[in-house]
């Protein structure tokens, strides 16, 4: 063993002199920022990978488990909220399948999530799909504070007496007229798409909801979310892409089996064994256990699997007609903290069960 | 520019004509005729396991008295440029009820004229009346 110094002690230098001669010229050489070309060995050829895409704007979506209705809410890459496809609530007759948290009136309404004011998209005008942002609006007046002047971007549809006083709150809501409308950020990357629905009645001629996002989550490749809200995919102009690169939808209009709710669905991508991710949005009576209006049909769900979307989850139990209360948030593609305050929203809590990322 | 103070006669008498609607922004109608959008037209289905038969029809309906949206939508020729705020809106909800029963009262004689979307108008009562059980709400009940 050496009694030399270690590191850390304090040395003494004893002795000293210049280097051999080859040895100094040869440390000159593999030591020099600017070596000539030719001299020495050549230099080694880099083997440079392009760098990974960029991620998506939308990080991934939030299935909000708001009773019989339909919220879904996009993030960031950060975690910040972006927009709303939905803020719905349940009729008022079927307000029991409200989580809790949502409701108001019972000592621990916490609400949607406002944080930074994300954009609403509207699907179609039934209640259960616009009512959770008017009893936002509520709660702010009975407070005496000023509800957010929300950005809607709404379907032209007939509306009644009920939608139209929730209609006349909002003063920057805007109708979509085109057949179909990209929202771009600053970069040019298409945060989503909405196309308009071809189908004759309010459930079939809202507005669907396209987004490019990473699921599988841990997949470097883009992929497309396709929501519908009500509306069946056949009354969805899809475009060939969104028909073949789609690894996440959510069940039509609940699970109900009307209008072909649960026909001409996309297929899912070969990569991933054509399995896709689907949530399905319900409520149930905690009470009764009763599921309003039927949600979701047996049928449905056999249309669904049988087209390969089998990786599902239900926000008002663990499984179909289970009946266990195990309710939740459903969370889709990257699973990352969120960046609202905390307690500040209902929305902050995803069981774990409830991923399909 | 000069200017000069309205007279308090004159803000009585503009008051007095504004309150003239009054009586129409009340949810209850004095006559029972509402007109009612159809918001929402839903099977029903027996038994709570997603597999019964379809036993009827849930009907959720948008009501407004027909004597305030007579006046305060319809008399205008012009086309209404913004939703009045705060119309006597309320929501008439069936549960279940026999798709045919509900032509009957409606006088509906062809099948896609029960929609939703379509407007209607209805008569409503308190029982023992003869007619469909209904349940009439508040919206912003919660």
């Amino acid at each position: 063993m050496s009694n030399g110094p270690t590191i850390g002690q304090d040395v003494v230098m004893t002795d000293g002199g210049l280097p051999s001669d080859g040895a100094g010229k040869n440390l000159k050489r593999k030591f020099n920022s600017n070596n000539p070309p030719g001299k020495g060995p050549p230099p080694k050829k880099l083997d440079l990978k392009p760098p990974p895409p960029p991620p998506p704007p939308v990080s991934g979506v939030g299935v909000m488990d708001v009773g019989q209705g339909s919220c879904i809410l996009a993030y960031d890459q950060a975690g910040n909220p972006l927009f709303y496809y939905d803020m719905g609530y349940p009729l008022v007759f079927y307000r029991s399948s409200a989580p809790p948290t949502l409701r108001r009136g019972l000592g621990n309404y916490l609400g949607p999530c406002l944080f930074q004011n994300p954009r609403i998209y509207l699907s179609h005008w039934d209640y259960d799909h616009y009512r959770l942002a008017y009893t936002a609006h509520l709660e702010a007046a009975h407070h005496g504070v000023d509800v957010v002047d929300l950005h809607w971007i709404f379907p032209v549809q007939n509306v009644g007496p009920v939608a139209g006083n929730f209609r006349a709150l909002f003063t920057n809501a805007h109708p979509l007229v085109a057949a179909t409308q990209d929202w771009v950020d600053g970069h040019g990357n298409i945060i989503c798409t909405i196309l308009q629905c071809v189908g004759g009645d309010i459930n079939n001629s809202g507005l669907a909801m396209v987004i490019p996002t990473r699921l599988p989550s841990a997949d470097l490749a883009d992929h497309l979310l396709v929501f519908t809200g009500d509306a069946s995919f056949g009354n969805v102009p899809l475009t060939a892409p969104m028909l073949t690169n789609t690894t996440g939808i959510t069940a039509v209009h609940h699970g109900a089996d009307t209008h072909g709710a649960a026909a001409n669905l996309p297929n899912p991508p070969v990569p991933y064994n054509v399995t896709g991710r689907i949530a399905y949005s319900y409520g149930v009576n905690p009470v009764t256990n009763r599921h309003p209006y039927g949600h979701p049909r047996m049928a449905a769900i056999l249309g669904y699997t049988l087209a390969g979307w089998t990786m599902r989850a239900c926000t008002a139990e663990s499984g179909f007609y289970a009946n266990d209360g195990l309710r939740g948030n459903i969370r889709m593609a990257l699973f990352i903290a969120f960046q609202c305050p905390p307690n500040s929203c209902a929305f902050q809590a995803f069981p774990p069960a409830k991923r399909l990322d | 520019m000069a200017g000069q103070a309205i007279p308090d006669s004159f803000m009585k008498a503009f008051a007095s004509v504004s309150n003239q609607g009054d009586r129409f922004n009340v949810r209850i109608s004095e006559d029972g005729w509402y007109y009612a959008f159809l918001s929402k037209l839903d099977p029903h289905y027996a038994g709570n396991d997603g597999k019964g038969e379809q036993d009827g029809l849930t009907v959720t309906f948008e009501i407004a008295p027909q004597a305030y949206m007579d006046n305060a939508v319809l008399r205008s020729d012009s086309p209404m440029r913004s939703y009045p705020r705060n119309m006597p809106a309320s929501l008439l909800h069936f549960e279940k009820v026999l798709e045919s029963d509900l032509r009957r009262l409606l006088k509906l004689t062809e099948s896609d004229l029960l929609a939703e979307g379509e407007w209607y108008l209805v008569h409503l009562e308190s029982p023992p009346a003869k007619g469909i059980d209904a349940v009439m709400v508040d919206p912003d009940l919660d």
